[in-house]
């Protein structure tokens, strides 16, 4: 029972996690374009108001190449050694456009769109081009463990109610005598039945408490961990990271509900056989 | 009160009770006598719900038993009060929670189930037994435990099923008088024995039983199987 409430949560939070990484990821990329080298300040705006017919575009900024400086310096500040092998020259970063979009899962149509508007060949590239793999990745990550935690989450609840069942199954088969004479001086069904029931229940309710400190535990431990690696820090904190109290709070009142339900199902049909008489 | 009409009952082939019909009156004491395998189980069986017959009714007070809501059963149930030969009492509980047991499943207050276990631990004269535990009983205490839970719910109708079937001659005739005692208070009790000095010793009304078929009913009759 714990393992499978344990495995459903760790399949939730996985979920859940891969799910907010890629709205988040999706939210705070929108798309660059970086422009050749050269490219006259003009032919820049008079590109950015073709696309902004564009439908699902938010927002266009313009960003020059001393604004791509500042930037840079910003996010780099606690790594001087990146500044200084810069040492403010502008030049090194191309002039760009930031498009906010509406619909980040329709962030592939406006790419095509604005490409398709440069008539003049003036753009280098996107950031789409770098990113792409990686949300594609995710996206199929996702995707992947929507269908496992399906699929599992049902093999799980089956196994689980098959043990409660059968552990109702022994203790009732230990008191079957109790429960014939029972049913001979004339006790109603559920007067015999309820206190299996009530065993399953608790069966399920100790099941999610469990699942659910493990849960939060394992889930703590992998923040910490990947926490712990500079690369991801920001993007932990940023996405899987604040979740955190509602997310806890659903995840629980799930694994409660499903464990209780699982318990009181199993003793319920465990019960079943015995009060034929 | 009671009334078999026309009753067969089917074991797969085994024809346990063959077209078997009687009627039993209010505060009326029967014995159904017969040797094992004669159908006197099966008539029980019927009476309490436990089986259905394969053809005929079984009416008590003009409704048929078995056409009863699956629900409803364990309140006709509670009208009835079984004593088996095997006792059937619960190892690990003491003599009055054995009786009380009976009134516990029906929902009594704590009150009534200590006042009516008690009245009946006195009637089967087994007061000072009852904190002991069934294995410290004698089969003849045993029996009459089995008794006072039976009776406990103030049942119209008290069937006994072998209940001297694993006891010596003066137990078993203690637990006969007790039987008609009961039944002088005004229960019903249909006695299932093959036990012929009780059967003569009590002198009531006999119906005799052999393969399925019933071959007599006497008023005042005497244990015989031709």
């Amino acid at each position: 029972m714990v393992q499978v409430l344990l495995l459903v949560g760790i399949f939730l939070s996985l979920n859940v996690g891969v799910g907010r990484a890629i709205q988040t990821i999706n939210n705070q990329i929108d798309v660059a374009v970086f422009f050749k080298e050269y490219v006259p300040e003009a032919d820049i705006t008079s590109y950015q108001t073709k696309i902004s017919s564009v439908d699902n575009i938010k927002s266009i900024q313009f960003i020059s190449q001393e604004e791509a400086l500042a930037k840079y310096v910003a996010s780099s500040q606690y790594n001087q050694e990146l500044i200084e092998v810069i040492d403010g020259d502008a030049s090194f970063f191309p002039t760009s456009l930031e498009i906010k979009v509406n619909n980040p899962d329709l962030l592939e149509q406006v790419i095509e769109q604005i490409k398709k508007q440069d008539t003049d060949g003036i753009i280098a590239t996107t950031s789409w081009e770098k990113n792409q793999i990686v949300i594609e990745k995710l996206r199929k990550i996702n995707k992947l463990l929507v269908l496992g935690n399906v699929g599992i989450s049902l093999i799980l609840l089956i196994v689980a109610l098959l043990i409660i069942f059968n552990t109702i199954r022994i203790t009732i088969f230990t008191r079957k005598e109790e429960i014939e004479i029972m049913k001979l001086v004339g006790a109603t069904d559920w007067y015999i039945r309820w206190p299996f029931v009530l065993e399953g229940v608790l069966y399920g309710f100790i099941g999610a408490l469990l699942a659910f400190g493990l849960t939060i535990l394992m889930y703590q431990g992998l923040i910490w961990f990947l926490g712990s690696s500079y690369w991801s820090w920001q993007s932990v904190s940023k996405t899987i990271g604040d979740f955190g109290y509602l997310f806890a709070l659903r995840l629980f009142v799930f694994q409660l509900i499903f464990g209780i339900f699982v318990g009181s199902f199993s003793s319920y049909l465990a019960t079943k056989r015995y009060l034929r008489i | 009160m009671i009334q078999f009409n026309r009753v067969t009952k089917h074991y797969g082939t085994v024809r346990a009770l063959d077209g078997g019909s009687f009627s039993i009156l209010p505060r009326e004491f029967v014995s159904l006598v017969g040797p094992s395998g004669a159908g006197k189980s099966t008539i029980i069986k019927l009476l309490t719900c436990e089986e259905c017959p394969t053809f005929g009714q079984v009416t008590i007070d003009g409704k048929d038993v078995h056409l009863l809501k699956k629900a409803y059963i364990p309140y006709y149930r509670r009208q009835i009060g079984v004593v088996y030969q095997d006792f059937k009492l619960l190892q690990n509980k003491t003599v009055f929670e054995n009786v009380a047991f009976a009134l516990e499943v029906t929902g009594s207050t704590d009150d009534v189930i200590k006042s009516e276990t008690t009245k009946m631990l006195e009637l089967v004269g087994l007061k000072s037994k009852a904190k002991s535990f069934p294995a410290e009983l004698s089969g003849g205490e045993a029996q009459r435990v089995a008794i006072a839970r039976a009776l406990v719910l103030h049942p119209r109708l008290l069937i006994a099923d072998e209940p001297t079937g694993n006891l010596d001659p003066k137990n078993a005739w203690d637990i006969a008088q007790l039987l008609v005692k009961i039944n002088r208070m005004g229960t019903t009790v249909i006695l299932a024995t093959h036990n012929r000095e009780i059967v003569d010793g009590i002198g009531k009304r006999v119906i005799s039983m052999k393969d399925g078929k019933i071959i007599s009913d006497r008023r005042h009759g005497k244990y015989r199987l031709n």
